[in-house]
């Protein structure tokens, strides 16, 4: 595939990364050194030049591009370069990346032929709002498919006792991987659970609450006071998502005019304490020690990180950081603190995402993307119904298939009816061979 | 070193000594067709052949990965394996020392074209015909190919492979894959060789010294299949025909490649092509009216010996007419000139190479400039685009690498006991990779007369200058060998 990237930052750095290793990628930027940094790292083409700019397309020699991803810092040029893209070439299909959620209810894309939008920041703030139906995840995944949801729940317990992956596997529910000491894995039937692990599980929310409430003791099972430090957009943003949840919320913030766009955006509804000087008093002065979760929704990474090791540190049960780069990951697990994906790896993510997926098969990653699950519903007219399955062995992977809303091991199916959902759980090393699998069938 | 690395070397090293199997089978058919006794080649191609197939199969679960350190280290040993696989077939059938066939076979895959041969037409044809094959893979650049042929080889598709052989300052890319702009460089590349061959055939030469000869004048390499070079011919066509070509190989590919694919020739306005065709013109001219007002030769005949040997030193190929060194002082000078310069970047000529020229010359302009304006914002501009401090530095650096290097294999020839003018040119023709230098080196001799050692230093001085300097020079610091 050909596939045209705008805007050599964060995102765009990331996905022609792992994009070229399949396709051809060109990536275009006005900045020179952004440019060389990638030609030196990656294998694609360069092209240095104003993404608004109709000149800068007519430069290169392609008649056609099969993708168009627009990732720049600024959503005007985003969606002009959708437009002048489309005037130089042909160009198949279409992505953007937007910040004002505006365009999430107006027919703007749909003008210019945009297939997919993604709005990192509200995504972000929904992932944020899914820890509060359920305390104690780590992380909530959901699907359009199935309302079934993969959730992550740290085990805390204390007593001695081991728990056995069978001994919860049922028709509600599954386990489907394992974070222990750095490494992720997809467990067999006869794993135990140990403390500190970080277990996946997937299935239906009622029967993932009761495990829930097994595997971690500690955290709270409600939440009542938050704090955010940070009031950016994407804060501003969380803390909107929340507003109706009834809860208390305080956000903290050095920089006081994000403060008063927040207070306007908010309106009056949450306490923002604009903290220029003094951070360190804040916790004992506003009683932030007795919050019930910490959100560090900051756009500096390792400041983010620092937050939260300090709200462990004064006994916060539940600190969440939102974060972007991947190398910090096990750190941050390591550390007991949720990572919640932030605008640039959510958008990496989400674009990623959508272009391995297609109308049939739909492609997630999980546990910082070394976990993948691939999900393909069987339509009403598809010539695999009243098939059976070739059940094939690839690595550590779990099939499952999903009918009626109640999880069947996939052997146990003699063919597929309508309805079903085939769902295959792995570890990203076999991605290929489950991709094949799944669409060939 | 860790194992990973090493793996990483071995699984290179094997593939690229696999695809150089493949292609010394060649040579087994030539000599085949020419009725030569080709057992203990064809021993030694199993030979060369398995040993690497094993080591590939044995490694070819191991995702190779190559860091810059590796690639470096990958390139510098390959270059000098080339050195010895070239080498045994060399020893096999015309019974030279082992260091003799090491200079040869190192001279060929560098494109030098210096020979330790006294009686080449007497040479079996397959020999020369590998030898000119040596030359040909050399001059595109064998990493380039193994790129682009294997991907395996380069994953990633990193650039620091490329840098480490690349002839100029930086590779570009014409196509998202750097796989794909390494095999369309090749596709031009033999395209080039095609067109020199049949045009060499009508012009009256045999089709094995037709094939031959243009492999050797696309690489600008310089060996020949016949004693006089081609001056055996007394044809001004052939030398017409191979004069173009020379010229052409000494402008970057990329070029080249940009007029095949798109058919436009944004690629030859470029300052460095136009500045090496106006110094090509000049040189020549000006060798031509030597010719005419010392020899009183007619103009045509000038004309036709003076482009001809401009284009084979301005390019490093290193072919030869007429033995130019009896033309005089001012001609020996003006043709030093040409060895000083070189072709362009990306092309398959060595050298100095006329885009440092241009980048040196522009920023002593603008120190003037600085000088005489302190407040002056100024910067160097080559083509329309601004060259950052960095490329000046290292520009800089490579000219004081050329220079020193030069300098340590002139003084080592000249305490050697050889005359100056031997000592200086050898050195030149050895580091720049022409070939014929001047005195006991010139166009009409050859370099058997070195000792062993001496071969050796040259050799590594011809891998020196082929791999433009930093490759090898970044195995001698410390900082290359550190852990931290």
């Amino acid at each position: 595939m050909d596939i045209m990237i705008a805007g050599a930052g964060t995102v765009g750095y990331s996905l022609a990364q792992t994009l070229s290793y399949k396709h051809n990628v060109i990536v275009i930027d006005k900045d020179i050194n952004k440019l060389n940094k990638l030609d030196e790292d990656i294998d694609i083409l360069i092209l240095h030049g104003d993404v608004e700019n109709p000149k800068t397309y007519q430069s290169l020699n392609f008649d056609s591009v099969d993708l168009f991803i627009a990732v720049t810092d600024s959503d005007e040029a985003n969606l002009l370069s959708t437009l002048i893209v489309e005037d130089v070439m042909e160009v198949n299909r279409k992505i953007i990346r937007l910040k004002n959620d505006g365009f999430l209810k107006s027919h703007v894309l749909e003008k210019l032929s945009i297939n997919y939008a993604v709005f990192p920041d509200i995504t972000t703030a929904n992932k944020v709002k899914a820890l509060f139906t359920f305390p104690k995840a780590n992380n909530v995944k959901m699907f359009h498919q199935t309302k079934h949801k993969l959730i992550s729940i740290r085990v805390q317990y204390d007593t001695q006792m081991l728990y056995s992956i069978n001994e919860f596997t049922n028709e509600n529910v599954s386990i489907v991987g394992i974070e222990r000491e750095k490494a992720f894995f997809v467990p067999s039937n006869d794993e135990r659970i140990y403390k500190n692990d970080l277990v996946y599980l997937f299935g239906n929310i009622e029967a993932i609450k009761k495990i829930a409430s097994k595997l971690d003791e500690k955290m709270p099972s409600s939440i009542k006071k938050i704090v955010i430090f940070g009031a950016n957009t994407l804060a501003q943003k969380i803390a909107k998502v929340l507003l109706d949840k009834n809860l208390e919320i305080k956000m903290i913030e050095k920089d006081i005019d994000h403060c008063r766009t927040a207070s306007e955006v908010l309106q009056g509804k949450v306490t923002i304490i604009n903290s220029a000087h003094e951070d360190q008093r804040l916790f004992e002065e506003e009683g932030l020690k007795n919050a019930d979760m910490i959100i560090a929704a900051g756009h500096n990474d390792e400041k983010n990180i620092i937050k939260c090791i300090e709200a462990k540190e004064y006994g916060v049960q539940k600190v969440v950081a939102v974060n972007n780069d991947k190398a910090y990951y096990n750190l941050m697990h390591k550390m007991g603190v949720v990572v919640v994906r932030g605008s640039k790896a959510g958008a990496h993510y989400a674009i990623l995402e959508k272009i391995s997926s297609s109308s049939i098969v739909t492609q997630r990653h999980f546990c910082g993307g070394r976990g993948i699950l691939f999900m393909r519903k069987i339509y009403p007219n598809s010539e695999l119904i009243g098939k059976p399955i070739k059940i094939v062995k690839i690595g550590s992977s779990i099939l499952l298939l999903l009918r009626e809303d109640k999880i069947y091991d996939l052997s146990q199916i003699e063919q597929l009816e309508q309805g079903d959902i085939l769902v295959v759980f792995g570890e990203f090393e076999n991605k290929e061979e489950i991709q094949q699998w799944i669409y060939t069938l | 070193m860790d194992i990973h690395t090493l793996k990483n070397i071995f699984k290179f090293v094997s593939v690229i000594g696999v695809g150089l199997s493949l292609f010394l089978f060649t040579a087994i058919i030539v000599g085949w067709i020419y009725h030569e006794d080709m057992r203990e080649f064809i021993y030694f191609d199993i030979l060369l052949f398995a040993v690497n197939a094993i080591v590939f199969l044995l490694l070819r679960n191991h995702t190779m990965k190559l860091s810059i350190k590796g690639g470096i280290l990958s390139v510098n040993l390959i270059w000098i394996l080339l050195g010895v696989a070239g080498a045994i077939p060399l020893i096999l059938y015309t019974g030279i020392t082992p260091a003799d066939a090491f200079f040869e076979s190192v001279s060929g895959f560098t494109t030098t074209g210096a020979t330790v041969f006294t009686d080449i037409e007497s040479l079996p044809k397959s020999i020369l015909y590998l030898r000119s094959l040596m030359h040909w893979l050399g001059g595109m650049g064998i990493i380039v190919l193994g790129v682009g042929l294997f991907s395996l080889i380069n994953p990633s598709g990193s650039m620091a492979l490329f840098k480490a052989e690349s002839t100029g300052i930086k590779m570009e890319k014409l196509t998202p894959k750097i796989k794909d702009t390494a095999i369309r460089l090749w596709g031009v590349y033999v395209l080039f060789t095609l067109i020199d061959t049949i045009a060499l055939k009508l012009a009256g030469m045999n089709w094995f010294d037709a094939v031959n000869h243009a492999f050797s004048t696309i690489s600008t390499g310089g060996f020949s299949t016949k004693n006089a070079s081609l001056g055996y011919y007394h044809s001004n066509m052939i030398i017409w025909i191979t004069t173009f070509f020379m010229i052409i190989s000494g402008i970057n590919f990329l070029a080249h490649l940009k007029l095949f694919s798109s058919g436009k020739f944004d690629g030859y306005k470029r300052e460095e092509v136009l500045w090496y065709l106006a110094i090509f013109i000049v040189l020549s001219l000006a060798l031509g009216s030597i010719d005419v007002f010392v020899d009183y030769d007619s103009y045509f005949h000038a004309l036709t010996h003076s482009f001809f040997t401009i284009a084979s030193v301005l390019t490093t190929t290193g072919f030869a007419t007429l033995d130019y060194a009896q033309w005089g002082h001012i001609a020996i000078s003006i043709i030093f000139v040409a060895m000083l310069v070189g072709g362009n970047a990306g092309s398959t000529a060595g050298g100095v190479k006329v885009i440092r020229y241009v980048v040196l010359f522009k920023n002593i302009g603008v120190q003037l400039k600085r000088t005489l304006r302190p407040n002056a914002i100024v910067g160097v501009f080559i083509d329309r685009q601004k060259i950052s401090s960095q490329i000046i530095a290292s520009t800089t650096g490579f000219i004081f690498l050329f220079v020193i290097t030069n300098m340590l294999v002139t003084l080592y020839l000249f305490g050697r006991g050889f005359d100056a003018m031997t000592a200086v040119s050898t050195a030149l023709a050895t580091v720049g990779n022409i070939g014929p230098g001047f005195a006991l080196t010139g166009p009409a001799h050859n370099y058997a007369f070195f000792s062993g050692t001496d071969k050796m230093i040259l050799s590594i001085a011809m891998i020196i200058g082929r791999l433009e300097f930093y490759t090898v020079f970044l195995l001698f610091s410390r900082s290359f060998w550190k852990k931290f």
